[in-house]
């Protein structure tokens, strides 16, 4: 009995602070909304209330021609997919090699890869942008997307991936004469994924929310991302603070809807990340 | 298969002939190649991209065989990307540059000398923008090396309704009767006020702590007669004076002491463009600012007025001081005459008339300032009354400092960096001063 | 039979590496080789690069801006990491229990983590500010005075860490919980047995066996807080006085505002080699003997 109401005592204040500590993190989500649909003179009222005067709608269709908000989002859209699908093909194939081929110095290039995961990749940001320049690629969605097309830690999450299949099943399609394109395509693949399922969204997050790079590599508005779009009007319409929260809204009920959507996967992707490494 | 080969090289040749025809009559007609152009600007704001887009297509209307790419980068990184652009050989062929980046562009060889092809056009430009646009070199010539197309100066832009409810009188616009800095500071003590918890509901003036780049902080040390550099610009000196540090304790007791200027924070941050939400929605009574601002301020419902920074008393400040944006050419453009044409199209009265009527720029070509020209730019609708005072100051003013300067933007970081130690975390006005000269010198390779 | 399928295996390998490697070449080796090299030398982008030794590394110990910098780096990392993984610990603890609404809970504490870091940023700058912050008004309303958040030396870097915190507390807390759940219920069951419940059972049980997921969290939250970019560029702009500013930032500064390409590789590899010294000591601390990371 005494036990009982201890862990009733547990349950109910740990619901408490859940509740204290979820109002903390939502808040500025509802307050970005409240500030979202205020004209200026409500937004520096001062004390603030919830609603303005109004509820001014404009804001958001204000944001579609103060900046090319369409046309950063396809920017960004374009960048995120080709990452994505350059990621998961080229981790795939290397992390196959890696787990069922055999060939000479596979430990080696292997280990390459590993060391290549722990490198901050600042370090190599201004010979990358050296290369881009000297490709004349600077200002092109091109700098965004290949520096970041391979992974290393994609390849690595492969292999692991690929290490819990049995051999014997590569092995039995080999003798039935598949070749080694056929195993991957038609037996690891298949098997491979939740964890492909992980990468894609781990290459999604980092991608879209992608900031120093954009940064360095673009020059115009008409090639601008999201995030560098973002940080730009930041620049020119600082204190229009009901326009700033709507052009923040709006770049990030894409991703919401998209986590909505799949809020499962996103949590085991996470948890798989976690246990993985 | 053999009529296929046939009807397949007969239509061939009839496109060969069909577009060398059209060619040849294009020459015929025009007597021009088509050229094309690209140009980069930064964003400053919509109204003036549009204004810009707008120019180009009237550009390309009365050339047309010149086509204009325009590109907009954004005016933070605006510098940085064009320098890396032109050095590794894809910048534009014609570009907009702030004047105190000039020295450093010239000095990396990036802009093409225009003193001799655009002599026709500079002769009409005033003295400030020729001196802006213009480099001495070693052996005392001087050369051109960009056009210009607008003045904007250091004003204050004040809430008429705040000022007469509070009792004040209008600020001066001549430059004899100016304020002294004690009467401003009076007068903004009248327009500061609070409520009974002691939280601050109106603040007579603000953004006097803008960045050194921009207008306040060079204007107001210019006035008290504070010169940091030497003649041919290479050091710094005498930064540390009693007049530097006067300026600056004035500044930072409009927030600290006297409590008459809010928080930038509030106001947006320091480095933001856009200091004037506040004093839109009347939080505050003025707000000391590039003439620029007028454009947006125009725009909105505030009764407002327009004043002169307050003197320190100094004779000889007779002027103030005005940024230009250049219009300068790459030196390694393959079509100097298209590119000079574009160049003056983007200087010129016909692009500056309707941009100027906006309040955004004032003119800077001599012909402009006559009297019978006057109304062709001077709209009622945008500019106060009182700014026909006004007309003489910017006609006379005077180029900046950091216009000759090179390594523009470390020093403008070095001395912001210290100003902030300065504002915020009590760092002494001596040992700011102090630490300025030493860094500007460090940077300088002194 | 077995070198003929070495080698048959040899040439697919190639087929299956190659463009795995050619990037990893292209866009890792390569540029970590050419930054090292870059790092010992002074250029400025356009022209010829000049050889100095180790000239970049003595000055950057010699600045008084880089020290500043590399110091509040370190000081961010010291406080966001510790804080951020204690809290999102406690998180996960409360949310690992069978209670109504768990679903809710988990989307509005992982809600930051899907936003980008700018928009993020952008919000907290607005909420942060002095005069008309929603923080500093609770502040006042629960009778404290406001704090200038954004202007002032003292309290920038603390804002920074906030928002990183909370930012980052959601994603952690989900890779804790999938700890937690991994630990097999016969334990705690036998825990109960001994009478070991509550915080002792915490101490004694959970901890010890999800030494793996801190490990992971702790090492890859250290990188991330060496490495913070976005918020400061964004909330205070390094500012006031470089109050707030940090490694990347002032390499980005370097690089791209001053043209001191090798000063600024040689911030770059300061910052890469003190990661990996932390990631090593953290290594060191938290695996015994029994257990090995593989």
């Amino acid at each position: 009995m005494k036990r009982k109401t201890k862990q009733k005592i547990v349950k109910t204040s740990s619901i408490i602070i859940l509740l204290l500590g979820a109002l903390i993190m939502l808040v500025p989500f509802l307050w970005m909304v409240s500030t979202s649909l205020k004209n200026l003179g409500d937004v520096f009222k001062y004390p603030p209330t919830f609603f303005g005067s109004e509820i001014k709608w404009q804001n958001y269709a204000d944001v579609f021609h103060t900046i090319d908000f369409m046309g950063m989002m396809k920017n960004t859209v374009i960048v995120t997919v080709v990452v994505a699908v350059g990621q998961l093909l080229t981790s795939a194939m290397a992390g196959f090699a890696f787990s069922y081929l055999e060939f000479r110095g596979r430990e080696t290039i292997f280990r390459i890869f590993l060391f290549a995961v722990m490198i901050p990749f600042h370090v190599m940001l201004i010979p990358t942008f050296v290369i881009m320049r000297d490709l004349h690629l600077l200002n092109s969605l091109w700098a965004l997307i290949l520096p970041c097309i391979i992974s290393p830690l994609g390849a690595f999450m492969m292999r692991q991936s690929y290490m819990s299949v049995p051999r014997s099943l590569g092995e039995a399609a080999s003798l039935d004469g598949c070749n080694p394109v056929g195993i991957w395509w038609k037996i690891y693949l298949p098997l491979s994924k939740p964890t492909l399922a992980t990468l894609a969204i781990f290459s999604f997050m980092q991608t879209w929310n992608d900031f120093i790079r954009p940064l360095i590599f673009l020059n115009s508005n008409q090639k601008m991302t999201l995030t560098l779009g973002l940080y730009n009007m930041m620049g020119n319409y600082a204190t229009n603070w009901g326009l700033m929260m709507a052009a923040v809204i709006l770049s990030i009920l894409p991703v919401l809807v998209l986590y909505l959507c799949l809020q499962d996967f996103f949590v085991e992707g996470i948890a798989m990340a976690g246990l993985k490494g | 298969m053999k009529k296929r080969w046939m009807s397949l090289l007969l239509a061939t040749s009839m496109v060969v002939s069909t577009v060398a025809g059209t060619a040849v009559t294009a020459h015929a007609e025009e007597e021009h190649d088509p050229v094309s152009l690209t140009f980069w600007g930064w964003t400053a704001s919509d109204f003036e991209a549009k204004s810009i887009q707008e120019g180009l297509d009237a550009f390309q209307e009365k050339y047309p065989w010149i086509t204009v790419e325009y590109m907009t980068v954004p005016s933070a990184d605006y510098h940085t990307k064009l320098k890396t652009a032109l050095a590794s050989g894809s910048g534009p062929d014609v570009f907009y540059l702030d004047a105190t980046q000039c020295k450093d562009f010239v000095n990396a060889n990036l802009i093409m000398d225009i003193t001799d092809i655009a002599s026709e056009f500079t002769a009409n430009m005033t003295d400030a923008s020729l001196q802006k646009v213009s480099m001495t070199d070693e052996s005392g010539e001087t050369h051109v090396y960009g056009l210009d197309i607008c003045n904007v100066g250091p004003v204050i832009f004040y809430n008429k309704d705040l000022f007469e409810a509070s009792g004040v009188e209008p600020m001066p616009t001549e430059w004899d009767k100016r304020w002294t800095w004690d009467e401003f500071v009076e007068n903004m003590k009248k327009l500061t006020k609070t409520d009974d918890n002691g939280n601050t509901t109106q603040y007579g003036t603000s953004n006097w702590q803008e960045q050194y780049s921009l207008y306040v902080l060079q204007e107001l040390l210019d006035l008290n007669g504070a010169n940091w550099y030497n003649e041919d610009m290479t050091a710094a000196e005498n930064v540390n004076s009693p007049e530097s540090k006067e300026v600056i304790e004035k500044i930072k007791a409009l927030r600290t002491e006297l409590g008459v200027a809010p928080d930038p924070g509030a106001a947006g941050s320091d480095t933001s463009n856009s200091p004037t939400a506040m004093f839109l929605t009347g939080q505050v009574a003025s707000i000391a600012i590039g003439s620029y601002a007028l454009q947006e301020i125009a725009q909105s419902d505030i009764n407002f007025g327009v004043g002169l920074f307050p003197t320190f008393g100094k004779d000889d400040a007779d002027a103030f001081m005005v940024s230009a944006d250049m219009k300068c050419i790459n030196k390694d453009t393959k079509y100097t005459d298209e590119a000079l044409l574009l160049a003056e199209y983007m200087s010129s009265a016909d692009f500056g008339i309707p941009i100027y009527r906006t309040g955004l720029w004032m003119p800077n070509q001599k012909s402009l300032y006559e009297d019978e020209n006057i109304d062709q730019w001077f709209n009622p609708e945008v500019y106060p009354e009182e700014w026909k005072n006004l007309i003489p100051v910017f006609y006379n003013a005077k180029d900046k400092p950091t216009d000759k300067l090179s390594n523009v933007s470390s020093i403008n970081d070095a001395v912001d960096e210290e100003m902030q130690a300065f504002y915020y975390a009590d760092q002494d006005a001596e040992t700011t001063l102090q630490n300025i000269e030493d860094r500007i010198n460090g940077i300088l390779g002194n | 039979m077995r070198t003929k399928k070495l080698k048959k295996d040899g040439l697919w390998a190639i087929f299956f590496l190659a463009p795995a490697v050619i990037g990893l070449c292209a866009f890792t080796i390569y540029p970590l080789v050419e930054s090292l090299h870059i790092s010992f030398t002074s250029w400025d982008l356009f022209s010829d690069k000049v050889f100095v030794g180790l000239k970049n590394f003595i000055d950057l110990f010699h600045d008084p801006t880089g020290l500043k910098v590399f110091r509040n780096t370190v000081v961010f990392t010291l406080l966001a990491v510790p804080i951020q993984i204690v809290i999102s610990f406690f998180l996960a603890v409360a949310l690992n229990q069978k209670i109504r609404g768990i679903r809710f809970f988990r989307g509005a504490y992982f809600l930051p983590a899907i936003a980008s870091m700018v928009s993020i940023s952008i919000v907290w700058q607005w909420l942060f500010n002095t005069d008309f912050g929603i923080v500093n008004y609770v502040i006042k309303m629960f009778g404290g005075s406001g704090v200038p958040w954004l202007t002032s030396t003292k309290y920038s870097l603390w804002t920074i860490i906030i928002v990183s915190c909370w930012k980052g507390m959601g994603y952690n807390m989900m890779i804790f919980l999938a700890g937690l759940q991994g630990v097999p219920s016969t334990y705690y069951e036998a825990a109960e047995m001994d009478g070991c419940t509550g915080l002792s059972r915490l101490v004694k049980i959970v901890i010890p066996l999800i030494k793996p997921t801190t490990l992971y969290v702790s090492i890859t939250c250290v990188i991330n807080s060496m490495q913070v970019f976005d918020q400061v560029m964004i909330i205070t702009g390094g500012g006031p006085a470089r109050s707030s500013s940090v490694l990347v930032q002032y390499l980005y500064e370097n690089a791209f505002d001053y043209y001191k390409m090798g000063y600024a590789s040689a911030i770059g590899w300061v910052m890469a080699i003190f990661i990996f010294i932390l990631s090593v000591i953290q290594f060191k601390a938290m695996s015994n003997d029994d257990y090995s990371i593989e």
